[in-house]
This record gives C-alpha cells, sequence and structure tokens, in this order.
C-alpha cells in the first residue's frame, strides 16, 4: 500500500485498513459531539416542549435519544467498524448490489436537507450577528447577507473537506468547545428562570399524558436516527468496536438532548427555543453575540461531517468512483449551496414536513440490518461481496435487488406512518404505548426475516449460509 | 481495481479487519442504551 493510498482511502468509498483506521476513542468523540451539537438540537427540544414540561421532556427525550442512538449503532455500526466501510455500503448485503441505491438515496436527501438547513441557519445567525455588532451597511439585511453567506459557507467547508477525514477532525478539535457554551447557555436559562420554568406549561400538550410522554420519546429516537447517514464514514476510522461503542452512545447520542435542552427550556418559558433570541433577554447584548456565534460554530461543525459523509457515500455509485474527490466533494456541496442561495426561505417554510417525512425510512431500515446481521447471517458478512458489482456475487439477489429489504422498508414506512403521521401528528394503534419508531423498526425487521426465509434462501439467493 | 483488491485480499484474511463490539462494548451499549433509558423514562412517569 503507497503512501498516496493511505492518505487518500478515507476520501473513497473503499474500505479502510486497520492501519489507516487511527481514530482514538478521544478523537471519535470529539468529532461524534462536534457533528452532533448543532441548530437542530433547539428544535428538536422545541417540539419536545410542546408536549411536555421541562422534567419530563428533558427525562423522555434522553432516553429516547439513547435508544434511537443505540438502534443506529447496532444496525450499521458492526459492518462498518469490522471492515471500516460507510452505512451505504453497509447496506448491500441487504438491499443488494444494485438495491443498495434505495438507502444512498436515502442518506443523500437527509443529509442536503439537514445541511440546507444548518448552513442556512448559520447565514442567519452571521447576518443577525453582523446587525447586532452595527457592522453591516445600510440597506443591507438577510435577504442579501444570507445567500452570500450561504456560498462563502460552502465555500469554506469544501476547502477543509478536500483534507478528507482529517479535515474533519482538525476543525472538530477546535469547534467542540462550542458545545460547553450551549451548555453554558443551558445553565444561564435554568439558573435564571428556575421558579419560572419548573412551573411552566406545554402549549400544545393533550388530555393524554401518555400519549404526551411517548411523543416526547419518540421524538428523541425518530431523531437519533437521522444519524444513520452520518455513522459509517465516522466510525469506520475507529479501528474497533469497542473504540467506538462509548464515544457514538455518549459523543453523538448524550450532546443532542442536552443541547437540546435550551430549546425545551427556551420555549417553555420565552416561547422561542432560539438561543440567540432569550439570550439577549437573560443575559443582554453580549450574550446574544456569543450565542449567534454559538450557532454559527455548531452549525458550521456539523455541516461539515455531513458533508462529508454524503461524499463518502456518493463514491459508492460507479460513475463517481473514478472521479477526483474534489469533483465528488463539489457535486455534493452544489445542491446544499443551490437551495441556501435560491430558495432559503421556501426551504425553511417546508423544512418541517421535508424532515418529518424523510425520518420515517430510518426505522425500518434500521430493523432491517440489525435482523440481518444478528439473526439471518449471525454475523458473516463477505467484504468481496460489498464490492461486487456483478449480479452473480453473493449480494447480487435478483438482478442486483433483494424485493425482501424493498418489501420491508416500504411496509415499515407505511406502518409508521399508520402509527403516527408526522405531518398531522394523528396516532393509531399502540403508539401510545410503543412509539411509533420502535415497532415499526421491530416489524419491518420480522418481516424482512420472514420474507428471507420463505423466499430468498430456498432460492439460494443472498449468501445466506 | 489493483488497490481495491488488495484491499479486499488484505479484509479476506482477517488481519486488517477490525473487531466487532466485545463484552465490554456490550456491557455499555446495555448501559447506555436500555437500563439508563429505562430508569429515565420510570423516573420522568413519576414525575409528571
Amino acid at each position: 500500500m503507497n503512501d498516496r493510498s493511505e492518505s487518500s482511502a478515507d476520501r473513497s468509498a473503499w474500505p479502510l485498513l486497520l492501519s489507516e483506521r487511527n481514530w482514538g476513542p478521544w478523537r471519535l468523540g470529539i468529532a461524534l459531539a462536534t457533528a452532533a451539537a448543532a441548530t437542530w438540537c433547539y428544535l428538536i427540544g422545541e417540539y419536545a416542549g410542546y408536549y411536555l414540561n421541562f422534567a419530563q421532556g428533558s427525562l423522555a427525550l434522553t432516553a429516547g435519544s439513547m435508544i434511537g442512538m443505540l438502534l443506529v449503532l447496532l444496525a450499521a455500526g458492526p459492518t462498518c467498524i469490522r471492515f471500516g466501510i460507510d452505512s451505504v455500503a453497509s447496506t448491500k448485503p441487504q438491499f443488494g448490489s444494485r438495491g443498495w441505491v434505495v438507502p444512498a438515496v436515502m442518506q443523500m436527501v437527509s443529509i442536503v436537507g439537514w445541511n440546507s438547513l444548518l448552513l442556512i441557519f448559520f447565514a442567519k445567525s452571521l447576518s443577525q450577528l453582523l446587525r447586532v455588532l452595527g457592522w453591516l451597511p445600510p440597506g443591507v439585511g438577510s435577504q442579501q447577507i444570507v445567500p452570500l453567506v450561504t456560498l462563502a459557507a460552502c465555500a469554506l467547508v469544501y476547502f477543509v473537506l478536500l483534507r478528507g477525514a482529517s479535515g474533519v477532525s482538525r476543525i472538530s478539535n477546535f469547534l467542540v468547545l462550542h458545545v460547553f457554551v450551549g451548555l453554558w447557555m443551558l445553565y444561564l436559562l435554568v439558573s435564571r428562570r428556575w421558579p419560572e420554568l419548573v412551573s411552566a406549561l406545554p402549549a400544545s400538550a393533550g388530555p393524554d399524558p401518555l400519549w404526551n410522554y411517548t411523543t416526547g420519546v419518540e421524538i428523541g429516537i425518530s431523531s437519533l436516527l437521522a444519524w444513520w447517514a452520518y455513522l459509517g464514514a465516522m466510525i469506520r476510522m475507529a479501528p474497533h468496536g469497542r473504540t467506538a461503542a462509548v464515544p457514538v452512545m455518549l459523543g453523538m447520542g448524550a450532546p443532542v438532548p442536552l443541547l437540546s435542552l435550551i430549546g425545551i427550556a427556551g420555549v417553555l418559558v420565552l416561547k422561542s427555543s432560539d438561543p440567540s433570541e432569550w439570550l439577549r433577554t437573560v443575559g443582554g447584548p453580549l450574550y446574544a453575540v456569543v450565542a449567534l456565534a454559538f450557532v454559527a460554530a455548531a452549525n458550521f461543525g456539523t455541516a461539515i461531517a455531513g458533508i462529508y459523509a454524503s461524499a463518502v457515500g456518493l463514491r459508492n455509485f460507479s460513475a463517481l468512483e473514478r472521479l477526483s474527490w474534489s469533483t465528488v466533494l463539489l457535486i455534493t456541496v452544489l445542491p446544499v449551496a443551490l437551495v441556501g442561495i435560491l430558495i432559503p426561505e421556501l426551504f425553511f417554510a417546508r423544512f418541517g414536513a421535508f424532515l418529518a417525512l424523510i425520518g420515517v425510512a430510518f426505522a425500518p431500515l434500521c430493523g432491517i440490518q440489525i435482523a440481518d446481521y444478528y439473526v439471518l447471517r449471525r454475523g458473516r458478512i463477505e467484504i468481496r461481496g460489498i464490492y461486487d458489482r456483478g449480479l452473480a456475487g453473493p449480494y447480487g439477489f435478483w438482478r442486483g435487488v433483494n424485493p425482501a429489504a424493498v418489501v420491508a422498508l416500504v411496509v415499515g414506512c407505511g406502518l409508521y406512518v399508520y402509527l403516527l403521521n408526522p405531518l398531522t401528528y394523528e396516532s393509531h394503534g399502540p403508539y401510545r404505548y410503543l412509539t411509533a419508531s420502535l415497532p415499526t423498526a421491530f416489524a419491518s425487521g420480522l418481516l424482512y426475516v420472514l420474507l428471507t426465509w420463505l423466499f430468498v434462501v430456498p432460492r439460494g439467493r443472498g449468501g445466506y449460509r | 481495481m489493483d488497490e481495491l483488491e488488495s484491499r479486499l485480499a488484505a479484509l479476506d484474511s482477517g488481519a486488517q479487519q477490525g473487531d466487532d463490539f466485545d463484552a465490554r462494548s456490550w456491557f455499555w451499549l446495555a448501559v447506555l442504551g436500555v437500563v439508563v433509558p429505562a430508569v429515565l423514562l420510570v423516573i420522568g412517569w413519576y414525575l409528571g
């Protein structure tokens, strides 16, 4: 293996060798924490704060987040860790040598959506910061600033990621400080508004306390399930499962609910989850500047991790495999830049619906992967099969597609929407006892196992032994 | 493709593969992903 390949493997979808996977638990944990902490934490907290008071909201959200993180780690983690591959590549044993395009599209759409939001937030925060500092010229407002700053942010992300995973790690070492700034903001709000916080009632709580509580848990689970798109590209830089287990749970799973407390507290007491709005109320203009700087840093760090994961995922496509890393990065960043420049306000208005629908698919995906790895294959994965693009390999299935996985995914999505409509929050069935994500993941996994035993294995497809 | 082939050969041999979750990992996954959430849920419910 020559030096050039060792330094460029992290910019490909090739499997990384142990010698190239040199992130220890602290380095991995810092990178994950930097990726996890972003504006979406406030939004997640805000949604929970609509249904639950501070104490219950905090506990339900934290519990749900840790459960969601566990599901994601069990789904993509083992294959990514053992073979040094990303999340998209880990789906080839389940979806097939061509069917993996389905999870790849899910990953791309999810990450583009999230990163468009984050970089638009970054641009808005910076615009607000410039206004608070009095640095904006007369007549120049956010309508002019946001597109320009979004473009500049995309360019900065691009140049940082030219270094590949080391770019992610280096920027994380610096930006992780914002997590502590976030905790400081939480301390401010809790310490100065504690009496109001403990007595504040959620604005949209229904008459059924169990439904409200379960909804807080579901918000935590479904939010963390979206990390599936990011996880593989990050943890493949660590050498073993024992290196990654705790950093993932605490570095990626824990910061989200911790920083979401800012959103819960903010919306309950000050009717706004955005700390840049309420910190000015709590601590004056200087605190608002700090909050805005924090939001800018938080979103930038997460966008870097997301675009890196997305670029690695795109490398699985044969047409993009041979392109230079800089070109693949450009292709990855471009949709985010276009959204932020051309339609930022329209995207903002539709963003909640977009993400609610995207989140529906990750629960069944995790269920399918967990069932396949632990029940059907008992950990037996053929790495050559993952990189065999032909139809005769172990994961060739039928014309490269495993119908069992597709059916289980579709049925799972339908079940989720039946249990909890993510747009209207209308629920049915056992939702109030079980959430929507957990029964969906379980049912999709079970259906996948049954279909595989009944139809796939008897026909000798899928490389099952 | 030679690069990929040499990687696959190295991984096939097992020496360049990472280890799956070990007993200690499973302990912490169970604690952080099941036990702690369960405890938090019970506490949160009784606080309501």
